[in-house]
Parts: C-alpha cells; sequence; structure tokens
C-alpha cells in the first residue's frame, strides 16, 4: 500500500454527542462556559457563547455545570 | 448553541471533497443536501456559517435560492458554483449576492482559501 | 478482473493489435473505452502515454500512433499543438503521489477548456499508471447562451428591493437620500463610512440602482473573506469586462495587503473609464486610525473619498426603529414560515435603550431568533435577549472543584460506556485509562457495571 493511502483515524464516539443548547433569555455573557471548556471548542461572539468548532465538544457538559444563570442545558442521553 | 456548520446544495465529486477537508480541519459540520426542501429547512432553522450551492440542473430554483438566501440572511457567506465559463450567469450570481462566484477558468483549488477566510473571520 | 489487471490488458491489447491478434478479454475492454464519449487516456508511472481513445483524439486532432509514449509533463514554452496538449494532460502532484485529484487545463484550439479527473491506479509496489478522464468545459468563440428572461425578471425584483424612497424633510434618512442621489449621478468612486452591520452595502446598492449603471450587474466583494488577487483581478482585470459589471462595493479595504490596496489606489485614481466598474468602498469605524495604524494606504483612501457618504448608526436613528423591526419581522416570517406579526411595547422600549453596536445587522439577527422562540403571534420581552434586557445578573456562584470534577468523570465514563455498548475494555481505550483504574471509578461513581469485558 502507497504511502500517500490516507489513515483515517476513526472518532466512534464524539460525533454522536449531544451539543450544549444556549437560552440566549438567560445568559448574561458572563464566559465562565468559555473559560471551563476544556477541548476549546466554545468561545464567544460578543456576549453570547458559540461552537467554532462543534466536532471537538466531547460533551463533558463543564459549561453547563459552571454557568451561573443555568442557561446552557444539555442532556444525559446521546443521540 | 449556534455551531460552526457549512452548508452544500448539490455539490459532489472533488468539489464536495475539498469541502470536507475544509471542514474536517475546522472541527466544524458540514451539511450536504441535494433536496431543495432539506436545503430550505435548514437555512431557516439554524445560522450557518457559509452556504455553498451549484448553479447548473435548474437555474430558476437555484438562483432563486441565492436571492433568497441573502435577503433572509444577509450576513451569512455564499459561495455560488458553476461548471461552464458563462460571465453573464456568474454576473447575476454576484448581483444575487454571493459572497464569492467560482466558475472557470478560476480554479476550484481556489474554494480551499475562500473557506478557509470565511472560516476565520467568523471564527478567528 | 482488478482494475489494475484490466488495465494492463488494455495496454497488451493496445500492442496486440499491432499483430492483429488481440486477445479476447482485451478487445472487449479496449472498445469499452473506445466507445466512450469522454476522452479517456492512459499514463505508465512514469508519465508516458499509454493509450488514449477516439475520443480524445478527436478532441486534441491528434492520434495515439503519433503521441504514444511520449512524456506528458508541464512546459514553460510551448511550441506546438501536440506538446500543448501532452502538457495539459499532465499528472499533477498529487496524481503521481498515488491520490485521486482533478485539475482544469486550458487548451488552444476548438477545445476550450478540460477538467481532467485523475485516477491513480497502485500495485504493490507502488504508483502503476494514471488513468485520466476528461471533461470537455466550454469552446472559446461559443458565446454563452444569453439568460431567459425569467432569470432577468429574478435579478429585476431582486434590484427592485434596495430603494430610497424620498424620505419626511429633516429625517436622518433626509441626508442620506440627498449623498445617494448626488452619487448616482457621477461615476467617481465613492467612500461609505459607518460602524459594522449599519447598511453600506445597502446604500451602495441604493445608489447603484439609480445610477447609469444599473443594467449592468452589481458585486459586493468582502475583503477580508476574498484573497487578494481575487478582489485585484474581480476589479482591475478582464472578468469584470466580460460580466459586464456596473458596480463593485469594495467592503474593508484594510483588509487587503498594502500592495493590492495600491493597485486598487492607481485604478481609482485613472478617470475616463466608463468601460470600467464603478467603485464603491465601504470603511469600518474609523478610516483616519486604519491610516495611522498602516493597515490602511493613505493613498486609497484619498482616491475614492472626494465624495463620502457618513451612515449614522442604529442608536442615533431610534425613531426608524418600529419601520425597521417590521421588515425585519416581514423577513423572519418569510424564512421561517411563522407568524409573527408584533412586538410588544415593553419589548420595543428595551430594543430602545439598547446601544445595538453591530446596528441593523444585530438587529435583524435578534429578530430572527425571537420569533423562532416566539410561542405567540408577538415577540415578548421574555423572548429577547439577556444582554439586551440589561436585568439583574445572578449571583455568584461557587464552584467546588471535587464536586464538579466528579460529575465530569461520571458523564463521560457514562457516554462512553454507552458508545461502546457497556464493553468495559474499549472504553477504557477510548478514555485512555488502565481497566483496573476504570472499574475503580465506575464502582466509586455508582455506574453500573456491565458484565461484558471483551
Amino acid at each position: 500500500m502507497s504511502k500517500s493511502h490516507r489513515q483515517r483515524v476513526v472518532e466512534p464516539a464524539w460525533r454522536r454527542v449531544e451539543l450544549p443548547r444556549l437560552d440566549v433569555t438567560r445568559c448574561t455573557g458572563c464566559g465562565w462556559c468559555d473559560a471551563a471548556c476544556p477541548t476549546e471548542c466554545l468561545a464567544m461572539k460578543g456576549s453570547i457563547p458559540w461552537l467554532p468548532r462543534p466536532l471537538d465538544c466531547i460533551s463533558c457538559g463543564l459549561c453547563a455545570l459552571v454557568c451561573p444563570a443555568e442557561a446552557i442545558a444539555i442532556t444525559e442521553t446521546v443521540s | 448553541m449556534q455551531q460552526a456548520q457549512i452548508l452544500t446544495f448539490g455539490i459532489e465529486g472533488p468539489l464536495a471533497q475539498r469541502l470536507r477537508e475544509v471542514a474536517e480541519a475546522r472541527r466544524c459540520w458540514l451539511r450536504e443536501t441535494s433536496q431543495l426542501s432539506a436545503c430550505r429547512n435548514l437555512l431557516q432553522s439554524s445560522p450557518m456559517s457559509a452556504f455553498v450551492l451549484l448553479l447548473r440542473h435548474d437555474l430558476d430554483r437555484e438562483l432563486a435560492l441565492l436571492d433568497e438566501a441573502h435577503a433572509c440572511l444577509p450576513g451569512m457567506p455564499i459561495v455560488a458554483v458553476g461548471d461552464t465559463d458563462h460571465p453573464v450567469l456568474a454576473g447575476l450570481a454576484w448581483e444575487l449576492g454571493a459572497t464569492f462566484v467560482l466558475f472557470p477558468p478560476t480554479p476550484i483549488e481556489t474554494i480551499s482559501d475562500v473557506m478557509d477566510r470565511i472560516l476565520s473571520s467568523e471564527a478567528p | 478482473m482488478a482494475l489494475v489487471e484490466l488495465l494492463w490488458h488494455v495496454h497488451l491489447g493496445t500492442r496486440n493489435t499491432m499483430n492483429d491478434q488481440p486477445s479476447l478479454d482485451s478487445f472487449r475492454w479496449q472498445s469499452f473505452f473506445q466507445h466512450s464519449a469522454q476522452p479517456v487516456f492512459l499514463l505508465n508511472r512514469r508519465r508516458r502515454l499509454l493509450f488514449a481513445n477516439r475520443a480524445w483524439e478527436a478532441c486534441t486532432g491528434l492520434t495515439l500512433a503519433e503521441v504514444r509514449g511520449r512524456v506528458c509533463r508541464r512546459r514553460s514554452s510551448v511550441e506546438d499543438r501536440e506538446e500543448a496538449v501532452l502538457g495539459a494532460c499532465a499528472p499533477p502532484a498529487d496524481a503521481l503521489a498515488g491520490r485521486a485529484c482533478q485539475v482544469r487545463r486550458r487548451l488552444p484550439g476548438p477545445s476550450g477548456w478540460w477538467e481532467i479527473q485523475y485516477q491513480p491506479l497502485l500495485s504493490e509496489s507502488g504508483l502503476l499508471g494514471i488513468l485520466g478522464v476528461v471533461r470537455v468545459l466550454s469552446a472559446p468563440g461559443a458565446a454563452p447562451p444569453p439568460l431567459p428572461d425569467k432569470l432577468m425578471a429574478l435579478r429585476d425584483r431582486s434590484a427592485a428591493r434596495y430603494r430610497l424612497d424620498e424620505p419626511p424633510e429633516g429625517s436622518a434618512n433626509a441626508r442620506l437620500f440627498e449623498q445617494a442621489s448626488l452619487a448616482a449621478q457621477t461615476h467617481s468612486p465613492i467612500a461609505i463610512v459607518g460602524e459594522p452591520g449599519v447598511g453600506k452595502e445597502w446604500l451602495a446598492r441604493v445608489i447603484h440602482g439609480r445610477g447609469d449603471g444599473r443594467q449592468r450587474f452589481f458585486a459586493r466583494l468582502d475583503a477580508d473573506r476574498l484573497p487578494g488577487p481575487i478582489v485585484g483581478d474581480m476589479i482591475l482585470g478582464h472578468p469584470n469586462r466580460a460580466m459586464n459589471m456596473g458596480t463593485i462595493y469594495l467592503h474593508d479595504p484594510a483588509a487587503l495587503s498594502l500592495e493590492w490596496q495600491g493597485r486598487i489606489a492607481e485604478f481609482a485614481s485613472l478617470r475616463n473609464q466608463p468601460e470600467a466598474p464603478r467603485l464603491i468602498v465601504g470603511f469600518r469605524n474609523d478610516p483616519g486610525a486604519d491610516v495611522q495604524a498602516k493597515r490602511l494606504l493613505e493613498d486609497l483612501y484619498y482616491a475614492v473619498s472626494s465624495l463620502t457618504i457618513s451612515i449614522p448608526p442604529l442608536r442615533e436613528r431610534l425613531a426608524e426603529l418600529p419601520y425597521l423591526v417590521d421588515v425585519f419581522l416581514d423577513r423572519a416570517r418569510m424564512l421561517t414560515g411563522r407568524t409573527t406579526k408584533s412586538i410588544s411595547s415593553e419589548a420595543m422600549n428595551v430594543m430602545r435603550g439598547y446601544v445595538w453596536p453591530n446596528n441593523l445587522r444585530e438587529l435583524q439577527d435578534v429578530i430572527l431568533d425571537a420569533c423562532r422562540r416566539a410561542k405567540g403571534e408577538r415577540i415578548e420581552l421574555a423572548e429577547l435577549p439577556f444582554h439586551l434586557k440589561n436585568g439583574p445578573l445572578p449571583v455568584e456562584r461557587r464552584l467546588p472543584l471535587d464536586r464538579l470534577l466528579e460529575q465530569v468523570e461520571r458523564r463521560l465514563i457514562a457516554l462512553t460506556l454507552k458508545l461502546t455498548d457497556g464493553n468495559q475494555t474499549r472504553t477504557a481505550e477510548l478514555l485512555e485509562v488502565w481497566r483496573p483504574r476504570l472499574l475503580r471509578r465506575m464502582k466509586a461513581l455508582g455506574l453500573e457495571s456491565s458484565d461484558s469485558s471483551s
């Protein structure tokens, strides 16, 4: 097999997890979720967090746990 | 929560492969459709980081979609792709609101650089 | 039969026909390619042409006999048609490295443009050969068919959106109206200055629509989204003539390299170019500051700013807010199909008090979002984003470290177990921990332990 044959790293788990859901009517824009995110998949766009790298989300739920306004929800079930 | 995602309509072959590589490198979703209704649903339901559509099979609908997408979602970058050297069609695509019009003789490799810039300007 | 072998047979078949002794298999496969309407060619790993079908011969005006065995490589200068064709068939580096790829090449003569798909053929010891399949894109000299009336009508409907009706005397729009009308009467470059999302492109389209160039096309070029050469080519080069481009709106030229800014400045300084598109340049924030910071070339700014229109931010145009909300509600209904018709007076008051750093673009996003969330036909205060409302902030939250870490750990283990269908060995692998440790933690966290352990 030629060396150029691309090796695909299989990531079975994380593509199928639930992404965090945001309630903008509660979000104060404090940015704690961004600071807490271990994979840096989350960032602030002005006052609102968003996911510029959603494929990096591992659904750890830390963003939801640290949010002081309880504006982020992440369910337990895996879709 | 808004997520970085690229929507394509009618894009196949090497161009689709390039877009897959860009999405993977940028760690964002790639939603590929060839059904008009599915495409509309996606445009309606969540913000897209970029919309790439092919102008070839049904110009009436494809151009109307381009026009509507730009009118209702003016911040969304739109890339219109054609496969024949047709300056008038390209001009129309620019006017209806495309951020970038990729027609021959512009090489398709250009799309990687353009998509990179588009995604960087949203998520540095 | 594997593709590799079939193609060797094609190669052998080609040789055998010279002896008038084709084997039955190779003859069938060769005629398969010969019947293809698409030009097809085959190279060996040294880029020598082994085979080309009749469609290729018809397209190139060459016969296989003339060019068989010749090397297909790119040449900087081309002496004759044969070399031009062989150069056009040359496989790119990706193909030589064994990766399928596609290129576009221009050919002299009637063939115009080729789009060639290269499929490398690999054997156990490496690259065996490369198959090229050609799609002929266009023939120069054949003018593309004009667009049907229906499509040009679509264009007219779209252009009708960008109108600036005569506003009431003294309103903020009155000055804009005057300036836009004046700008539409000239062909010289214009600068539009305003905060992000304030409507610079909209005004540029209004000016285009009122001017003589309105029969030609309009294009917006985002300097931060497009590579410099693309922007430069559109403004300075031939494509805009071919497309019959009437106006080009260049947004945020400070994002271009200083070299490209210089070239555009030169172009903008030239007068008497009726064929060239008219340039409108949009500047974000303060162009003077960008010049000081050396992001923006002073020459470019001066070349385009003899006529400058400033668009005030939304917070200075709050009288227009109800009208704008209606327009955006309309668009939101068109996009989402929902029936949200209005906005409560409380919500409107809050919107009046907000600073709107991203102006109309932000207002449109807020309305669209609230529309999706609205339960009834009216957008209520509760449905607006928190940061508009300046409400009371939640009390300080404690973050008990151990408890948080434990919850994250529990969640990750539970998720991984679900995704591996309870396979503890695989779970430990994915989480990159020793299996005994995983089992200990599962017990400590009260997670169900499955018996599956393969």
